[in-house]
């Protein structure tokens, strides 16, 4: 596919996840109803121009729940990436530089966290801290760390063959500039895309801890904790499991697709 | 063949031992004194102090785990701390209705996987084409819960074909089976989109290589080149990826058991977490450990039946 053709594709995928957050996070600001407020007589109201997704078992508008639980969704791919990348990429610069017994032995560690699924590794470390948001990020972001170590390392391994690099070390370039010069900025477009494709999963991860009860606790409008209370009322109120659910599924897809774009462009 | 057995089967021993230990420590890590949960808040010193004597919280780990070791070995997995039923009896209630939903769920994703897989390559209208594409990327990102939400408002709630949730164990089998056809339609199509993805690539990997083109060249019908040659060729890496998939599948019938109220082991693990019965809890994460080794070991001897070039080394 042409260059430009790929331009587009992912200007594309950008402009609609940027557009998506800020309408979510923006629009948060911009409903005027509290997303704490329950109105006793409004409980099970159905989409109206007051409640314009409905409102919830406590009466609170789904709307601003909505547009609330999008920062907990946020903030939880954030500090899960931050994680993953601060513990993640390092592994994998000290791996691919340096080579024998320390790559062999952390790389070992790695598959075998790798080998745990994902989901499970967090389910255990949710039930060891105790459930809450914090958990919930820390136990996505400890999951993902093997992967960015994983790809770093491989993109190490590439650029330490690569003529500029060869010719660094055959002027006697110290280590440092080998590694800050060199090779960490050439590790970008590895780690934007790995960070693209583990974002999703870290919504989704998040919304199932929390659907499950080990993440986010009531009273905060995470949207997993939402569909969690909504699957007991889905007779009286089915907007309240549609809704939310409908937010979560648009954010994973879009952030799955810049993921699955930049994969394209960069390989 | 039997040398491979016995290697492979002996090589899962480590693992398994490790998986004893991680879920030892992690039950023993849990923040809460194990106590407390048995005798509530209020208790006093004395009471706390007996409870613990009784479930040798008080000796060394090592001792606490090697007595632990020796009582699953025995075939007792213990007793619930809070209703004194064995955990035995809990597990035979429970395993069968997770078996069935995984397995129910894993078969038809299979089969919604291939079928989807092999029309998104094959079929000749490009609008098909890209209607499972579509499905695959958009059932790839929808929350397993939320997809089965959609399904109990679809067929319980709007058309009332199906039972939104529960398992009667008292009824007879075909209408038990009725409580499981949404759990396993939302398994399936949740396993579907993942599994499906390898087996559209794979296939069109497949189909352009030079064997087909050949196949083609002899004559051979395109439903034939497609099924018999690549399609069979294809299923050596989707085999890797179901496998890869089991751990995915104990987790999704975790959730799949909280959204349809099932009484299976996922279910029970996470009450048991929520009441602090901690013999049940750590029993309930051994059975998910092993579950993943055991199907990884399935996974591995399955391939030599698909691809007989595999050799036993």
């Amino acid at each position: 596919m042409a260059a430009s053709a790929h331009t587009k594709r992912v200007a594309r995928a950008v402009g609609l996840l940027i557009g998506f957050v800020l309408l979510t996070v923006v629009g948060g600001y911009l409903v005027p109803a509290d997303p704490y407020e329950t109105h006793r007589r409004d409980v099970f109201s159905p989409p109206s121009l007051r409640f314009p997704l409905g409102s919830d078992e406590l009466g609170r508008d789904i709307l601003a729940r909505v547009f609330r639980g999008s920062q907990i969704s946020l903030a939880t791919a954030a500090v899960a990436l931050s994680l993953a990348l601060a513990v993640g990429a390092p592994i994998g610069l000290i791996c691919g530089l340096s080579g024998g017994i320390v790559d062999v032995l952390l790389m070992r560690v790695m598959d075998i966290w790798l080998t745990f699924p994902a989901f499970l590794l967090a389910i255990a470390l949710a039930i060891l801290i105790g459930p809450g948001t914090v958990t919930a990020m820390l136990a996505v972001g400890f999951v993902s760390i093997p992967r960015f170590a994983r790809v770093v390392r491989s993109r190490v391994i590439e650029l330490r063959q690569e003529a500029f690099v060869e010719a660094a070390i055959a002027v006697g370039a110290p280590r440092w500039y080998l590694l800050f010069v060199s090779i960490m900025p050439n590790t970008r477009n590895v780690i934007l895309v790995q960070c693209a494709l583990t974002a999703g999963q870290a919504v989704l991860m998040e919304a199932s801890l929390s659907y499950l009860g080990l993440g986010t606790s009531p009273p905060a409008p995470s949207w997993g904790l939402m569909l969690k209370n909504a699957t007991t009322y889905l007779s009286h109120a089915p907007w309240y499991g549609i809704f939310p659910g409908l937010f979560l599924a648009t954010l994973i897809l879009l952030m799955n697709r810049l993921g699955n774009v930049l994969n394209e462009l960069s390989s | 063949m039997t040398a491979f057995l016995i290697r492979r089967i002996g090589g899962t021993i480590p693992t398994l031992f490790l998986i004893t230990v991680f879920v030892f420590l992690l039950i023993r890590a849990m923040p809460g004194d194990p106590a407390v949960a048995v005798c509530g808040d209020d208790a006093t010193e004395e009471q706390l102090e007996a409870v613990r004597e009784v479930f040798r919280l008080n000796d060394p780990l090592h001792t606490q785990y090697l007595a632990w070791l020796k009582q699953i070995l025995s075939g007792h997995l213990g007793r619930s701390l809070q209703s004194n039923y064995p955990i035995a009896s809990l597990f035979v209630q429970r395993i069968p209705v997770t078996l069935l939903i995984t397995g129910g769920g894993m078969l038809l994703g299979l089969i919604i996987a291939c079928g989807i897989g092999v029309a998104a390559v094959t079929s000749k209208s490009s609008a098909i084409r890209s209607a499972c594409t579509l499905y695959l990327s958009v059932i790839y990102a929808t929350p397993s819960f939320w997809l089965c939400i959609l399904l109990i408002l679809v067929f319980s709630e709007a058309l009332h074909l199906l039972p939104p949730s529960g398992y009667p164990f008292r009824a007879p089998l075909a209408s038990r089976l009725l409580y499981l056809l949404l759990p396993w339609i939302g398994l399936g199509m949740k396993q579907s989109s993942v599994i499906g993805r390898y087996v559209q690539a794979c296939l069109a990997e497949e189909l352009a290589r030079p064997y087909t083109v050949t196949a083609r060249g002899k004559g051979i019908t395109e439903a034939r080149v497609v099924i018999y040659h690549a399609f069979r060729n294809t299923l050596i890496p989707v085999v890797t990826v179901i496998g890869m998939q089991i751990g995915f599948f104990m987790a999704g019938a975790i959730i799949i058991e909280t959204v349809f109220n099932l009484p299976g082991v996922g279910r029970l693990m996470l009450y048991a977490f929520s009441i602090r019965d901690y013999p049940v809890l750590q029993a309930t994460l051994l059975f998910v450990g092993l579950a993943v080794v055991v199907s990884n070991l399935a996974v591995d001897l399955l391939y030599a039946v698909i691809d007989p070039r595999v050799q036993y080394t």
